[in-house]
């Protein structure tokens, strides 16, 4: 069904695989635009794969299309191999905009998933207090999101998403908005955290630093219509910390990415600017 | 990595006080007191403060009798407005068709004069309150049906696919996501529907009625007795702004986070020592609880 | 902050009883008057909002009269007259008052009203001066400026009035005041009212001015009816014919009842207008005893002493609707014999 590139360093179950995604949309004169074209990714059990590409839509409506909310023209999504395309609550989803609730508290904010699914509120709310502390959010339970820093909202709807319970979280660009050195705190914190809680996670992102820090494979997408341009494995050891960046395994890896980014941009620049406004007509 | 400490709960805003605007309106008033005297305006044309206030204490039993059935008009009318667009507001938020269908014909509501439909209410349901409140809520229902569907449709997107990320069902994303989304705009709304259900009642009472103040206008305007009417008119514009203040007030029970930065501890309502405890606190130590 | 949630909660729970208090719960429920079972219930509509002028009917109701025919009189106090008229066209009230005016225009549309009785012998619209104008005759108007309402039938009975009198019309200044005629007449606008109602602006006009206000010393009034219009009747009793023919017997008893009220009320003004007080304690006492006693005057006439009370000349009638035809008030004749009937007076 699927080839497997390079050896994996975590796990040889796939938890995740998408295979030929394809998806258009139609553009405000209603001609088809095509936005993915067959795009093959996988992640194995506990791995953690970053996204990189053009600035576009084409990322989050991969997202989208994974966690159930749309629906591929072709291809499939498989979890555990089981097809969940189609079928939103198979996997965790944070979006790019916090998406906190004004009028709930941090703790009702981040135990919206629980909730939602019906778990008995006294359980959730026990296991949410146990993880504000980790999360930094100690002592907002009760204040509202409007209280709370950038940095901490996005904490919040990460510490959101990890509620959900489930064995796969998307995170979309989970740390833009930051600033840079916020940023960098938030990815040795993650990692530490990711360390504890153990989930296959996919994550999109902008900054090849990031996504070579992270993840464990990294998949590189053209400008739209997106395809997979290159694949780039990464097999630094693990625990991770700030001293890995200066190392020159680091830099290499840095590099290949930051090529492949290059190459695209330079592409698209050639072939013109490719309009991703965020109105997209469906089908 | 260091943590932020809760900042305080309440917002600071400048406090203005009482004098200023006590002093604004007394000079208003005190204008106006001038004004009839220097200009020697007839009581009956336009009454001074002072006369209105002696009116007021002078004729109290017949205002307060009259005033008490137009109170009733005016709080069943505005249940009545309330109830009515509610069911509108979402019909129309949530359906397109609903929406072209109705809302032209709500807003024609708007513009009829109650004195062309007055003889026809009366027919239908009766020489009784139910036309008045029928007129009061007529009146006041549009604002808030206006706000209702703009609340509703205030939902962002992107906030209805977390929740169906999270495999929410349609009901709860109205009861936890749209509804309250809707609450600020609603209270916006009741606001407005609040202060019209007085003009309402008193409109509602000009199409028929033997008693309240809008009768009891209509009858000392025949009678010359301005100073009476302008009581009157005291009077309900006293009602008119103790109904805001009144929606004010549960507007701030139930949308605390516009008001504050913490969520309220009802339970010191009902513990006092633990309400004492708490506040003298609340600002540096998170309560340790359950 | 935290504090005060308790205070506001309890502060508008408060509010809320109290403002539960003082609503007119027993208002909104409605009397439930004990009946005998044998009276029978009948919905009557005044014109407008009360005035002493409606008397007789309040007489009638609370002295027992109406009671002793057998009959329960609720009274509407209707938005309008025309409101009134087409409340008791709907049968929604079963006998109501209507100005004779009003009946004819509304039947020349095909509204089934019928007048049974007439409350007023004669005209109550008329010329109205402070004394102090000298306006003693309609030539005395030339060179004066002269208010009136507006309303149509005034108009042309005003016009007439002054056509009738030889008046030169270009010498009198005519303006719509609207319902600001009193007003406009004490600031000196105008000199003149030209269509005062009897029973309401000389009254008005003394009040404002402080003095009694039957005192007929103070102003000149002149009449239509007495300066060469045609004669008409102004408020009269009326039904619709759908109750004129499922229950004329309660017509015949609600007449016998006025009747005795009138009867009753002409002789006893003071303590009659006592009683329309004690139903509607709004209306002032000077306003509604002046009210009675100037429709007192205009309530009996030769035609009443010999046919009784509340009785109908159908030559009036028909003089009145030609007027108003050739005045083209209305655009089609209008048959007064059906418009109109003595039938179910008692003593005709």
């Amino acid at each position: 069904m699927f080839g497997r590139i390079g050896s994996l360093a975590h796990g040889d179950v796939t938890k995740l695989s998408v295979e030929k995604l394809t998806r258009s949309f139609r553009d405000q004169h209603g001609r088809p635009l095509p936005i993915l074209e067959g795009i093959d990714l996988y992640a194995g059990e506990n791995e953690f794969v970053a996204i990189v590409g053009p600035s576009g839509c084409g990322k989050s409506t991969l997202f989208n299309i994974v966690a159930g909310l749309l629906l591929p023209d072709s291809g499939h999504v498989y979890m555990n191999g089981k097809d969940i395309k189609g079928t939103p609550g198979s996997v965790a989803y944070m979006m790019q905009k916090d998406l906190l609730l004004d009028w709930r508290t941090i703790l009702e904010n981040v135990t919206l998933g629980p909730e939602l699914s019906g778990e008995p509120r006294p359980s959730f709310r026990n296991r949410a207090r146990d993880l504000m502390r980790r999360f930094g959010l100690e002592g907002f339970e009760s204040f509202y999101p409007s209280a709370l820093s950038g940095g901490m909202r996005q904490r919040a709807a990460l510490l959101r998403t990890v509620l959900c319970d489930k064995r796969v979280l998307l995170l979309d660009e989970p740390f833009g908005a930051l600033d840079a050195l916020t940023r960098a705190a938030m990815h040795v914190w993650l990692l530490d955290i990711w360390q504890d809680f153990r989930r296959t996670v996919l994550f999109i992102t902008h900054d090849p630093e990031e996504a070579v820090f992270l993840s464990d494979r990294i998949y590189v997408l053209t400008s739209r219509p997106a395809r997979v341009k290159g694949i780039v494995e990464v097999s630094l050891p693990r625990p991770r910390g700030h001293e890995i960046i200066g190392t020159l395994e680091f830099a290499q890896l840095k590099r290949r990415v930051l090529d492949l980014v290059w190459e695209e941009e330079a592409r698209s620049l050639r072939s013109g600017p490719s309009e991703c406004s965020g109105d997209m007509g469906d089908d | 990595m260091a943590l932020v400490q809760p900042r305080d709960g309440s917002p600071k805003r400048p406090d203005e006080g009482l004098l200023v605007p006590a002093l604004i309106f007394i000079g208003v008033l005190a204008t106006w007191e001038i004004l009839t005297r220097l200009l020697e305006i007839k009581p009956y044309l336009l009454p001074s403060p002072v006369l209105i206030v002696q009116t007021v204490l002078a004729d109290w039993p017949t205002l307060f009798s009259n005033y008490r059935v137009t109170l009733s008009e005016i709080l069943l009318g505005f249940v009545l407005a309330f109830v009515v667009a509610m069911a509108l507001g979402i019909m129309i938020a949530h359906s397109s068709a609903f929406r072209r269908g109705v809302y032209p014909l709500i807003i024609a509501s708007q513009t009829v004069p109650m004195i062309a439909v007055a003889p026809v209410l009366i027919i239908w349901f009766g020489y009784n309150i139910i036309p008045r409140v029928l007129v009061t809520a007529l009146i006041a229902f549009f604002p808030l049906t206006v706000t209702t569907v703009t609340g509703f449709n205030a939902v962002e997107d992107d906030e209805v696919n977390l929740f169906r990320s999270m495999n929410g069902t349609r009901t709860q994303i109205f009861f936890k996501l749209s509804l309250p989304t809707a609450l600020p705009f609603i209270f916006a709304g009741l606001k407005v529907s609040a202060t019209l259900c007085v003009i309402g009642a008193t409109v509602g009472e000009w199409i028929g009625a033997d008693r309240g103040l809008g009768h009891l206008i209509v009858l000392d305007t025949a009678q010359f007795d301005t100073p009476r009417v302008f009581a009157s008119i005291l009077l309900l514009s006293i009602s008119g702004v103790a109904l805001f203040l009144i929606v004010s007030l549960f507007e701030r029970i139930a949308l605390p986070w516009r008001h504050g930065k913490q969520a309220p501890d009802y339970r010191s309502l009902f513990l006092p020592w633990r309400h004492f405890y708490a506040s003298r606190t609340a600002a540096t130590i998170p309560k340790k609880e359950v | 902050m935290r504090g005060n949630i308790r205070t506001r909660c309890f502060v508008t729970i408060a509010v809320l009883v109290v403002s539960l208090g003082i609503l007119d719960f027993p208002g909104l429920i409605g009397s439930a008057a004990a009946q005998a079972p044998r009276l029978d219930p009948l919905k009557f509509t005044f014109l407008f909002r009360p005035t002493g002028s409606f008397t007789s009917f309040i007489v009638s109701q609370d002295r027992g009269f109406f009671r002793e025919q057998g009959l329960d009189v609720t009274f509407i106090v209707p938005g309008s007259p025309t409101d009134a008229l087409k409340l008791v066209a709907s049968g929604e009230a079963q006998m109501g008052l209507a100005h004779s005016t009003d009946t004819i225009l509304s039947r020349s549309r095909g509204v089934p009203v019928v007048s049974v009785a007439t409350n007023h012998q004669f005209g109550m619209a008329g010329v109205l001066a402070p004394v102090e104008n000298n306006i003693r005759t309609p030539k005395d108007l030339e060179g004066k400026t002269v208010g009136i309402t507006g309303i149509p039938a005034n108009r042309v009975m005003f016009e007439e009035f002054l056509k009738i009198q030889k008046v030169d019309t270009t010498k009198v200044r005519t303006i719509v005041v609207g319902f600001g005629g009193l007003p406009a007449l004490l600031e000196g606008r105008t000199q003149a009212m030209g269509d005062a109602i009897t029973f309401s602006e000389p009254i008005g006009l003394n009040l404002a001015r402080g003095k009694d206000p039957n005192n007929h010393s103070t102003y000149s009034y002149m009449a239509f009816y007495k300066y060469g219009l045609p004669r008409y009747y102004t408020f009269g009793i009326i039904t619709s014919e759908n109750f004129l023919a499922s229950s004329p017997k309660l017509v015949q008893q609600f007449l016998r009842g006025w009747e005795k009220g009138l009867e009753w009320s002409l002789k006893n003004p003071e303590e009659a207008v006592d009683m329309f007080l004690k139903r509607y304690p709004s209306v002032k006492r000077p306003q509604a005893l002046g009210a009675w006693k100037a429709i007192l005057e205009i309530s009996t006439s030769d035609e009443t002493k010999a046919h009784g009370l509340g009785w109908q000349d159908i030559k009036v009638w028909e003089k009145q609707a030609q007027f108003m035809l050739e005045h083209k008030l209305i655009k089609s004749p209008v048959d007064v014999s059906k418009a109109m009937t003595n039938e179910y007076l008692t003593n005709r």
